[in-house]
């Protein structure tokens, strides 16, 4: 099966906002705890739905929460 | 950061690995154990019995009701297990996806097996045309096991495919 070719940064925003559970952001994002789990391990790429809820359980914008592959942490492809 | 302690043993690691295995994961494995214990025995008699000639009616659809009670027995009950275990959460799209990749597999196979199915029949009545053992191929209970082995053959690739799928993230 073809690796998801997407990063995230959910686990240092997590620590970065009170240490919040993957729990917590699973009832935020309106998934279950093992999805979590699996996008933050980058094992399953999440629907742009998703990756919408989780930026804005954070409150902030997508880009720094998921990176495609080859691009920079700025944005920039 | 992290949401649990570092493992400090093995004991301590299963927790953790149970804790982090949805209900919905452990449903599917559960599933295929039991499908694999209730069905290897119950079509390895029905082979054995096949190949003796001694396959009759009465006899078979006694061991197929057991089998069957057996099944939704073994599953229900460890199913509520499960269920008081573990929380079990609506299905999110990560299930849904991987259920739908289950059941598109599963019914390849199914057609898959299907086609070949029916090939080895014509073949095995061909083969023994004219001969006693060409009606065996085309006897009714010898073509209703054949059905219901590629139902449970199929049944058997979702729940392992569930099974990887959720250990695999998708």
């Amino acid at each position: 099966m073809k690796h998801p070719t997407i990063r995230n940064q959910i686990r240092r925003l997590r620590f970065e906002a009170g240490e919040m559970t993957q729990q917590s952001l699973a009832d935020a994002a309106g998934v279950t705890r093992q999805t979590i789990i699996a996008v933050e391990a980058a094992k399953y790429s999440p629907s742009l739905e998703l990756a919408f809820r989780i930026a804005a359980a954070f409150k902030k914008p997508l880009s720094e929460v998921f990176q495609y592959e080859g691009e920079g942490k700025d944005g920039v492809i | 950061m992290n949401d649990t302690k570092p493992p400090q043993s093995m004991a301590d690691r299963a927790v953790q690995a149970f804790s982090n295995t949805s209900y919905r994961e452990l449903g599917a494995w559960v599933s295929l154990i039991v499908t694999c214990f209730v069905y290897v025995p119950y079509f390895s008699w029905v082979v054995r019995r096949f190949l003796e000639n001694r396959l009759e009616a009465g006899d078979l659809l006694g061991v197929f009701l057991g089998a069957v009670f057996s099944q939704i027995f073994f599953l229900v009950g460890v199913h509520i297990g499960l269920a008081i275990l573990l929380k079990d959460e609506p299905r999110d799209e990560r299930d849904r996806l991987i259920e739908a990749k289950s059941s598109h597999l599963a019914y390849n196979i199914l057609s898959i097996a299907s086609v070949i199915a029916a090939v080895w029949i014509v073949i095995g009545s061909v083969r023994f045309a004219g001969a006693p053992e060409a009606m065996r191929f085309l006897h009714p209970i010898f073509l209703s096991q054949v059905f219901l082995f590629l139902c449970i053959l199929a049944e058997t690739a979702k729940y392992l495919t569930q099974g990887i799928c959720y250990r695999r993230g998708s």
